[in-house]
């Protein structure tokens, strides 16, 4: 190498060179970005959502680099499944749909319908949050489709959750119903999710989408009992998600709201507020916060005012 | 905290609360300047809030005895002492001194004292010297107000300047003048909504954008900074990935890291136009300058621009792009000038010194090289780095007959010559930053990502700050590193076969213009 060095480059150095290097190097690449990939999984597993953020693009940067590399695929789904849910916790609704619908494609791709479904049901509930109904109602109907096909109790349970929740925002309220009747049974019939915290949601996702049901049918008390029983099973889960109890207390807290109980409102929205902190979901908690700002100064008598 | 809200009776009823080992009124304990250390707990605010006061009026004390030529270096702690210190201090006639005298013995002293006694050791009657302490409490609430509006400042400028590269070069050359007459257009209240910094690679856009932008940041009132590289590769909405960027996909990107940057992620949940509309009613009453680096990695700005044009006015938007702007007129195009020749001798002569070498490259040979690479601060950089391993006439003769053979390749050539020297270690840590975000990562992401151990990690990233092939951005304390568009290109096509085959063989990158 030294007597290259001191050679005029381009005499000495030619194309043989070069192409040993390229071979060399591109070998090199693809290995690191295996290692890359799973590193970056490795990462997930064991870093707190706040550290994670500030690295988002990178983990994006790292799946577009990745992505057309069949082989790396498992890896490559296996981030993505990692993440999910925190970059939709941080607000990178765009980017992570589009790569949902890649991992989706990729599932796809993979034979692997019930992950499929997974991505599908995931992506159904992102569509809806970002207030494209319609798409978010062919894609959860799509997933729940394939998550019965093939026996997947986790995404029929969020596909279910979000097509309900879908025809309800569309005020489709008994079609919203008969659908959690349909999944409900057809859940009774498939292999029980695994851990137990995935389980206890699966179920509870219905019965949060029943408490807003039971509120348009002006069966306020059916709600709030149900809310009571839903947050008192969560609870006693082990590893349940905080996220997840989260949206329990926020559901709780719109039906209390409705039955005039505005300060136990206010202390379910604080409740969801802390949770959603501790899950990393910094939104969430402040919007709840103003909520129950907004209801302290609506409802609650506040001294001297 | 609001500064207003510092006032005599809050710094006041916080002194008498410590004096009398009460609870702390809970007002000062709200100060940012207390939050720079880290405090997190009420009590530790508290403690903190305690040595911040005590270390502010024993400074302006001891300050004050040491311009009477009476300061001893230690304070006194005995009764008797600290009585006898109250007299010597009252004995000066200077009103400074007395006061922060008074309020140190009345609340701060290690011995609890009382006016009375306080007011006999300072020959003066009780109420004069509750007087006294008064203006030592009305001293001691300016600075605190001062000290917080400081810290509001600091905060500032740090939000501000986040998002900014850091300098791209130790030191820029012949750029002041480029960057006062952007500084001022943008700056300008009739000044254009769009600016274009444009140029071939290489030439400084990016580090001449930077400049302008912290020269704003620094004397202009702006509300916020963005600071956004255009990706070359992107999902689209269908979340299939593009190698070139389309309009929408690129505006929605775009849309989305401004909304992400400047702190409305209250909007994150909303479609492209719907944040459009959003930002430009916030945009009415706020000024931000956004700044859009890279633009050339998008197909098609006619989309662009437009969906940004209400945005501005207040806000002002920095674009760089290789490829002019010049057919939107509303866009007053920039185009960087190549170094001139005595500031690109300036320039290598820098970059030596900085690597700790004294010798200047002679006239002939700083002649020759300017002749061949022209005033591209890049390759100058890239040039003057290989200067450590090969003389300059020996690297000139090569680049003569790289030239000869294939004028549009000098870059390539240069960096061929630089990969060669690096160790292996240096070029697994080199291609380990292709996956990095565009706007770079921080030193613990890289060592991670690179697997290499620590030593070695070291070693490679001296070598690669060393060649010039790693920029560095952000602040001290959150430094991120990242690599030019001209060296990614260069390792995706000549150091990688995945690209180039997928390229249709030429690299416009490395063209010269």
């Amino acid at each position: 190498m030294g007597a290259i060095l001191n050679s005029p480059v381009n005499d000495v150095i030619g194309a043989a060179y070069w192409a040993d290097e390229k071979q060399r190097w591109t070998e090199f690449y693809r290995d690191r970005l295996t290692a890359q990939l799973r590193t970056a999984g490795d990462l997930v597993g064991d870093g707190s959502p706040e550290r994670l953020q500030p690295h988002f693009d990178s983990f994006v940067s790292l799946l577009n680099t990745t992505i057309g590399q069949p082989d790396l695929a498992d890896l490559w789904l296996d981030l993505v499944d990692r993440l999910h849910p925190l970059p939709v916790r941080w607000g990178q609704w765009s980017t992570w749909l589009a790569i949902l619908r890649q991992a989706s494609q990729k599932a796809y791709e993979l034979y692997r319908p019930a992950q499929q479904a997974e991505y599908l049901s995931y992506t159904a509930d992102l569509l809806l949050n970002t207030g494209q109904s319609e798409q978010a109602l062919t894609a959860a109907r799509e997933a729940m489709r394939l998550a019965r096909q093939s026996g997947a109790a986790w995404p029929l349970g969020v596909a279910g959750n979000a097509a309900a929740a879908t025809l309800r925002s569309m005020a489709r309220y008994d079609e919203a119903q008969a659908l959690i009747d349909e999944v409900r049974f057809a859940l009774t019939h498939l292999p029980t999710p695994q851990p137990t915290a995935r389980a206890a949601m699966t179920e509870a996702l219905l019965d949060l989408e029943q408490m807003d049901l039971l509120r348009y049918f002006k069966r306020l008390d059916d709600a709030l009992d149900l809310g009571e029983r839903l947050i008192a099973n969560l609870s006693a889960v082990e590893g349940i998600d905080p996220h997840d109890l989260a949206g329990a207390y926020l559901r709780r807290a719109t039906i209390t709201w409705v039955s005039g109980n505005y300060q136990v409102a206010v202390d379910d929205l604080k409740q969801a507020a802390a949770l959603y902190r501790q899950a990393g979901d910094e939104l969430q908690d402040d919007f709840r916060r103003s909520q129950s700002g907004t209801g302290l100064l609506q409802h609650v008598a506040i001294p001297g005012g | 905290m609001n500064i207003d809200d510092i006032t005599l009776s809050l710094v006041s009823n916080t002194l008498r609360a410590w004096r009398g080992a009460e609870d702390l009124p809970a007002g000062l304990l709200a100060l940012d300047v207390l939050r720079k250390g880290g405090s997190a707990t009420e009590v530790e605010r508290g403690i903190h809030l305690r040595d911040l006061i005590e270390s502010l009026v024993i400074t302006e004390l001891q300050d004050q005895r040491a311009s009477e030529h009476a300061l001893n270096d230690a304070l006194p702690t005995t009764r008797a002492d600290l009585l006898q210190a109250v007299g010597m201090d009252f004995s000066r006639n200077n009103g400074e001194l007395e006061a922060w005298s008074a309020l140190y013995h009345r609340y701060l002293a290690p011995v609890p004292l009382s006016v009375e006694e306080l007011a006999t050791a300072a020959h003066l009657d009780v109420r004069n010297f509750r007087r006294r302490v008064n203006g030592g409490v009305e001293r001691l609430t300016d600075r605190l107000q001062r000290l917080e509006m400081a810290e509001h400042n600091r905060v500032q400028q740090a939000q501000l300047g986040r998002h900014l590269p850091p300098p791209e070069y130790a030191r820029l050359f012949g750029v002041d003048q480029h960057r006062r007459k952007l500084a001022d257009l943008l700056r300008h209240e009739n000044g254009p909504d769009f600016v274009s910094i444009e140029g071939m690679g290489g030439i400084g856009k990016t580090a001449l954008a930077r400049a302008v932008t912290s020269s704003l940041a620094e004397n202009s009132n702006l509300d916020g900074i963005a600071w956004i590289s255009a990706r070359q590769t992107w999902f689209n909405d269908r979340g299939e990935i593009e190698t070139t960027s389309d309009p929408a996909t690129t505006l929605a990107d775009i849309v989305s890291r401004l909304v992400t940057q400047l702190g409305y992620s209250e909007l994150a949940g909303l479609n492209t136009q719907e944040k459009l509309d959003r930002l430009a009613a916030i945009f009415r009453s706020t000024r931000h300058l956004i700044v859009i680096d890279n633009l050339e990695s998008i197909s098609d700005v006619d989309i662009l621009l437009p969906a940004l044009m209400p945005l501005a006015r207040p806000t002002r938007f920095l674009l760089t792009s290789r490829e002019s702007m010049s057919r939107y007129p509303m866009v007053p195009c920039f185009r960087v000038p190549s170094l001139s020749f005595d500031d690109s001798r300036a320039l290598v002569e820098s970059e030596l010194h900085r690597r700790g070498f004294n010798s200047t490259p002679s006239l002939e040979d700083m002649t020759a090289l300017y002749e061949l690479v022209g005033g591209a601060p890049l390759a100058l950089k890239l040039v003057s780095s290989q200067m450590s391993r090969w003389p300059l006439a020996v690297l000139i003769n090569d680049m003569r007959r790289a030239s000869r053979s294939a004028p549009e390749s000098l870059y390539t050539f240069i960096y061929r010559r630089t990969w060669m020297v690096l160790d292996d270690s240096a070029r697994e840590l080199l291609l380990s930053l292709l996956t990095i975000a565009p706007d770079g990562e921080d030193i613990h992401w890289l060592r991670v990502m690179s697997f290499l151990p620590p030593d070695a990690f070291d070693k490679a990233l001296d070598q690669l700050l060393t060649y010039s092939l790693l920029q560095l951005a952000g602040l001290s304390d959150s430094l991120h590193y990242r690599l030019h568009r001209l060296t990614t290109t260069f390792l995706q096509t000549e150091i990688l076969s995945t690209w180039q085959e997928a390229d249709s063989g030429s690299n416009p990158e490395f063209t010269s213009e």
